[in-house]
């Protein structure tokens, strides 16, 4: 069976398309979204998903969120006494997805489609691979994240033809995607976006907002604080209460001081009007790219968690002069297309009819020395392929040796927009011998070949010998080699995972552990009382009790936070 | 049939929609997954049918009446549901558009108000037009733009147009940064119309500054948008893309920004000058021709300039005829005064033939002032004859270029040389003979020269060269005379002109590697000239004092210079006015006739001092050095002979007048 699988920043959905229709499956604890959050408990047992996350704020330095972020990066995490790479800890929370899907299923899970932001770039790419293969999942194809939520837009359309706009804000990434859709054709027709760009940006505006009107801290005090997770999770509470009330109040226990601080709709606009203003450079390039004006858009589609906020729809609606469609669920989207991909994929009759196309997002090619006006120049870039050329796609270029008696060529492979090669993206280097003669005899052809899942296959051909190098490219550092892949899958092996069917539990004393350290006087003693009736009764192992319990138990908590689930 | 269309499986057709269709049913059977090869080639054939419809510009009926009538709200039947029944049943659009924008208002009734602040600062929207001022200034009540959006393109560009009539084209520049601010703050359509406007704002104004262009087209992305033709219509893109190229052609420096002057501005000074002789005040037409016939011709060779005199009903030919006589008469002139020195030279047994250096120079001058003063209207019209020979065609493209003129200089020195030093002196003299330092080094400047003129912009790739030619010249100067004081001496003579050269072709922003071989020669010079006694030391400081000279100015002025050498015809750097070219010819022939006096009259002193104590040689080496300084600077060279020839030239003058005066006073003449 092929899922699909969107693995977010913040939130993770997988979803499978059966019967003619996609079905989100729920996790243990009977949510559609499984938080992105990973989390050591003292026995060095892992915890994944919402109990990791409540764990957040009590446990900080046994928690991670957010490690999308860094993956084909070289950064390490650190939860308590183990270091993890981004792509083991997606791996835990692929594994969980797995779970749950072959829960749900009743078979085991093997392959998945797995999206990925459009501008993830190689590595970034080559590292969700790896996650998936730690995770004892078959990557069968990685999706942009905009072009999922196109098709899931485009097939629960179905008009005849529509030009459609999608703006995908997430938690971490921004992707902007214009699509057409005609005659069962989802066509991609450019993406543009900004990897650095997402909600978890407009929560650290919130934080730095709150910080700049607490005047009586000083300097130390609010360092610690502005990194402490206890202030980010009433910052994101509060991001969220803005959706629906103009005025929030914040309030940050800090020891025996309480900061509070009022925030208004308006005044969190200012503070992230910079960050807006970086959301319009990738639409209108996408625009450009699409060769579409923005009055020939049939509809702009708003697609992850972060468009939610009323500052961005706002926004949206201010630069489109229309009002965006909101009608899907936002956070399900994404997992939805990748579900409908995977069916694809898999031939699925009921889509018989459906194709879907697909650009690369960013252009690859190699540096090159130019010479112009008879002047040399080194460190140009020379674009292969360019950005939101349709995938799969094939080109090559010739290039030749500039000194003479040269004997080698080293092909420095990059990924970006910059004229100036080494602005760009190291992908990879290949070095290629060449027959010394004088310069510009020597040729190379340059084949780069970009598949659809957007992994990069490149081939030199020595056009005097005919001789041909392949993909033997010197990954450049950051993407985990094989040996360290088989470590890591040992490694991952040796965890101990708590098993699922104790997660609500978990969930639930992690989440009363959270309220207590946020609340003061009564509700702490009320937080404790239910605590240590519950505890005294997950120790009693009375299946029917324990039911009963977690259901009041819940609703108690609810009564306290609202019912809030970050 | 196109191959294209045979992969797409139609007939030739414009119908958009047809394409699609068949791209869409071909794409079922090649999808990109299975077959990517199939899938590239169909693709190709897709965007190559497409952009042949964009190319015929026919709009499929289709298309336009689905742009004409948006698609229905209300989805079609769906027969695939992929969405939740639930979900699907709550999104009626009228609760979309409470839930989605105006949910403020439709809570508590607070307004949320378009931030004015931006728009307030923006103070010259305000400028004149109080009532869009007003407009911007009010709260708007409602977040939801898409009925009034808060900037609309029309004012906007009314505002730009009332800056643009009080302050100038170069008035906007300053607004710059506010417009592309005040453009983010716009919808994106109204921003695409506002882009519209703009564009044709630019095409209809050709003195808009560059800067205010290229800021725009950074903003808007031109160049890189192909969605321009479809908006503007392909001749229209293909204006702006040419005025684009002119704009970034157009150094930004400090003076890029001036407006550029109305021809009659301009071309004053030949205006003056040709309506002097309409209206009969000869005295004033003869002294304007006799100070600047070369000025006259400049301008005479750009067509605008005959434009404006045909326009006016003055006869230019006349203007061109005379002053190239007058030129002409000059230059004879200037022939008639060599003779006249070389004669007095000749008198004076003691100076040993300092003609050479000196007629090099004058050669050289000669040259370059031919090409330059040839007459405008003759060249023109070679110019625009179709030229088949490649050496023509070379001369062509040269046109507005700096390397005829200078292949010119370098020519006619290569002949006085040829003329000079090798038929006479050298037979005569052989090595041994002093001046052969001046020869040998005019010798060896020549192919240098030569060699820099024609392969010098070459660039980078070139500079190794440089090296083993300032070695080589070494060698060769070293071996051709007796000793490294020679030697010296005869770099003496070479640094300045070599420094001159290169200050011109310098471009902007280049390594200061191409100076190693002249600052080696310059040192060489004044060190050898130093451990030399005290004359020589003056012989080698002045050389040294030229070349200081020539790197101050280098630095100081070199991007500006070059920039305009490499970029403009020689002619920009000569003043077009009236008052600027007698300014020019005031101060600078006054500099230089001053400088001529004391060479004159100084010269012959100094050499007889020179000589007794050191002996011809030295005094001719003297003479060398301070003749190849004399003329380095390039107006000098102009300035040089100008002077020679103003000399005689205003003492003919004065007597012609005098004659003419009586000629006309007579009273036979009166009476007719």
């Amino acid at each position: 069976m092929l899922i699909g699988i969107d693995l977010g920043t913040t939130n993770s959905l997988v979803g499978v398309f059966r019967d003619g229709e996609v079905t989100l499956i729920p996790n243990a604890l009977g949510h559609l979204l499984t938080p992105s959050a990973v989390s050591m408990d003292p026995n060095g047992e892992v915890l994944v998903g919402l109990p990791a996350r409540e764990r957040l704020s009590t446990h900080p330095e046994h928690t991670a969120i957010a490690f999308k972020r860094w993956m084909g990066s070289d950064k390490v995490i650190r939860l308590g006494r183990k270091l993890f790479r981004a792509e083991e800890l997606s791996a835990l929370v692929l594994g969980a997805l797995k779970q749950d899907a072959e829960a749900f299923l009743g078979t085991p899970v093997t392959e998945a489609v797995i999206s990925v932001p459009a501008y993830f770039n190689e590595a970034q790419r080559k590292a969700t691979k790896t996650a998936a293969e730690l995770a004892g999942l078959k990557v069968e194809r990685l999706l942009n994240e905009p072009t999922a939520a196109g098709l899931a837009y485009g097939l629960a359309e179905r008009r005849e033809m529509s030009t459609f706009l999608v703006f995908d804000l997430g938690g971490g990434t921004f992707d902007v995607s214009v699509l057409e859709y005609f005659d069962g054709v989802v066509e991609v027709r450019a993406s543009a976006g900004d990897t650095r760009l997402g909600g978890e940006d407009f929560v650290q505006a919130l934080i730095r907002l709150f910080l700049a009107r607490c005047t009586a801290l000083g300097e130390p005090d609010r360092q610690r604080i502005e990194h402490s997770r206890v202030l980010w999770r009433i910052a994101e509470q509060a991001k969220r209460d803005l959706g629906e009330h103009e005025q929030v109040l914040m309030r940050l226990n800090d020891g025996d001081q309480t900061h509070e601080h009022s925030i208004s709709r308006s005044d969190f606009e200012t503070a992230c009007a910079e960050l807006l203003q970086r959301l319009r450079h990738p639409i209108e390039r996408a625009l450009r790219d699409a060769q579409i004006d923005a009055a020939a858009l049939d509809e702009v589609v708003l697609v992850g968690g972060a468009t939610r906020m009323p500052v961005v729809r706002q926004m949206v609606t201010r630069l489109f002069g229309r009002l965006p469609l909101r009608h899907i669920n936002p956070d399900e989207t994404i997992a939805r297309g990748a579900a409908i991909q995977a069916a694809l994929k898999a031939r699925d009759a009921a889509l018989d009819e459906v194709v879907l196309t697909d650009v690369m997002p960013f252009s690859l090619g190699i540096v090159i020395s130019q010479e112009v006006d008879g002047r040399r120049i080194g460190n140009r870039f020379s674009p292969l392929i360019e950005r939101n050329t349709p995938v799969p796609v094939s080109r090559v270029g010739s290039y030749c040796t500039v000194t003479d008696q040269q004997s080698a060529i080293l092909l420095d492979i990059r990924q970006g927009e910059s004229p100036v090669g080494t602005d760009n993206l190291k992908l990879g280097e290949l070095e290629m011998k060449v027959k010394p003669l004088p310069a510009g005899e020597a040729n190379v052809d340059v084949r780069f070949t970009y598949d659809v899942n957007g992994l990069l296959d490149i081939e030199v051909t020595d056009t005097l010998s005919g001789e041909k190098i392949g993909t033997v490219i010197r990954q450049s550092g950051n993407v985990m080699s094989d040996e360290a892949v088989k470590a890591a899958l040992a490694k991952l092996d040796a965890l101990k995972i708590h098993p699922r069917d104790q997660q609500e539990n978990l969930y639930l004393v992690n989440r009363a552990k959270r309220l207590y350290e946020d609340h003061l006087g009564h509700v702490r003693e009320q937080i404790t009382g239910w605590l240590s009736r519950f505890e005294l009764l997950l120790d009693s192992q009375d299946e029917r009790r324990i039911r009963q319990a977690r259901k009041d138990f819940a609703e108690a908590l609810d009564s306290v936070d609202r019912g809030f689930v970050l | 049939m196109n191959p294209y269309w045979q992969r797409l499986g139609i007939a030739p057709t414009d119908d958009r929609r047809a394409i699609k269709r068949a791209y869409a049913a071909r794409l079922k059977h090649t999808r990109p997954d299975d077959d990517a090869e199939a899938y590239q080639r169909l693709r190709e054939a897709y965007d190559w049918a497409l952009a042949n419809v964009q190319r015929q510009g026919a709009q499929p009926a289709e298309d336009a009446a689905a742009q004409a009538s948006p698609p229905e709200p209300a989805p079609p039947a769906r027969r695939l549901d992929l969405m939740h029944a639930d979900r699907l049943g709550r999104l009626a659009p009228a609760q979309c558009r409470v839930h989605g924008v105006n949910a403020g208002q439709a809570r508590d009734g607070q307004r949320a108000e378009i931030d004015p602040r931006p728009l307030a600062q923006a103070r010259w929207w305000r400028y004149r037009m109080p009532e869009h001022a007003a407009r911007y200034a009010a709260p708007v009540d409602r977040v939801d733009t898409v009925t009034e959006p808060p900037l609309d393109p029309d004012s906007v560009m009314a505002a730009l147009e009332v800056v643009r009539d009080r302050f100038g084209p170069t008035g906007l520049d300053a607004h710059v940064d506010t417009l592309t601010e005040q453009l983010d703050a716009l919808p994106l359509s109204a921003q695409d119309r506002l882009q519209r406007a703009l564009v044709h704002f630019i095409l209809d104004d050709e003195r808009l500054a560059p800067r205010f262009v290229l800021a725009l087209a950074e903003r808007f992305g031109w160049g890189t948008d192909f969605r321009l033709e479809q908006r503007l219509g392909e001749a229209n893109a293909l204006r702006l893309y040419a005025r684009l190229k002119t704009a970034r052609g157009t150094p930004l420096g400090p003076d890029a920004t001036e407006p550029a002057e109305p021809p009659e501005q301009r071309y004053r000074h030949l205006l003056h000058t040709a309506r002097c002789h309409d209206t009969g005040r000869m005295g004033r037409f003869w002294l304007r021709l006799l100070l600047s016939p070369l000025a006259l011709f400049d301008a005479l060779r750009q067509p605008e300039a005959r434009d404006l005199l045909d326009a006016e009903g003055l006869d230019w030919r006349l203007v061109g005829r005379w002053s190239w006589w007058v030129f002409l008469v000059q230059l004879a002139g200037l022939a008639v005064g060599l003779g006249l020195l070389q004669g007095a030279q000749s008198l004076l047994s003691a100076l040993p033939r300092p003609v050479l250096p000196l007629a090099m120079f004058g050669a050289g001058a000669l040259g370059y002032q031919l090409f330059r003063c040839a007459p405008g209207p003759l060249i023109d019209a070679w110019y625009a004859r179709p030229h088949r020979g490649a050496l023509a065609r070379w001369i062509v493209r040269q046109r507005h270029g700096w390397k005829l003129p200078w292949m010119a200089f370098f020519l006619s020195w290569a002949l006085v040389v040829a003329a000079f030093g090798w038929s006479r002196e050298l037979a005569a003299a052989g090595f041994d003979s002093p001046h052969d330092y001046a020869l040998g080094a005019a010798m060896l400047l020549l192919p240098i020269a030569l060699l820099l003129v024609l392969v010098w912009p070459a660039g980078e790739t070139w500079s190794p060269l440089f090296v083993p030619i300032g070695l080589a010249g070494s060698v060769v100067l070293v071996v051709l005379f007796d000793g490294p004081r020679d030697f010296a001496l005869g770099a003496a003579v070479l640094v300045p002109p070599i420094a001159f050269l290169l200050l011109l072709v310098w471009p902007a922003g280049e390594s200061w590697s191409r100076l190693i071989v002249p600052t080696g020669l310059g040192a060489s010079a004044v060190l050898a000239g130093l451990f030399d006694g005290p004359y020589a030391a003056l012989t080698g400081l002045l050389a040294g004092f030229a070349w200081v000279v020539s790197a101050v100015i280098f630095v100081r002025r070199a991007p500006a210079l070059s920039a305009r050498f490499i970029n403009a015809p020689f002619s920009l750097l000569l003043p077009k006015t009236g008052w600027g070219w007698l300014a020019f010819v005031v101060f600078f022939k006054g500099v230089f006739a001053f400088y001529a006096a004391v060479f004159a009259l100084g010269a012959p002193v100094f050499l007889l001092a020179y000589a007794r104590q050191a002996g011809p040689v030295r005094a001719y080496l003297a003479l060398c050095s301070a003749a190849a300084l004399y003329g380095s600077g390039g107006l000098a060279m102009d300035s040089w002979a100008a002077v020679l020839w103003l000399q005689i030239v205003l003492f003919v003058l004065v007597r012609v007048g005098r004659v003419s005066d009586w000629f006309l006073s007579r009273p036979a003449l009166r009476a007719a």
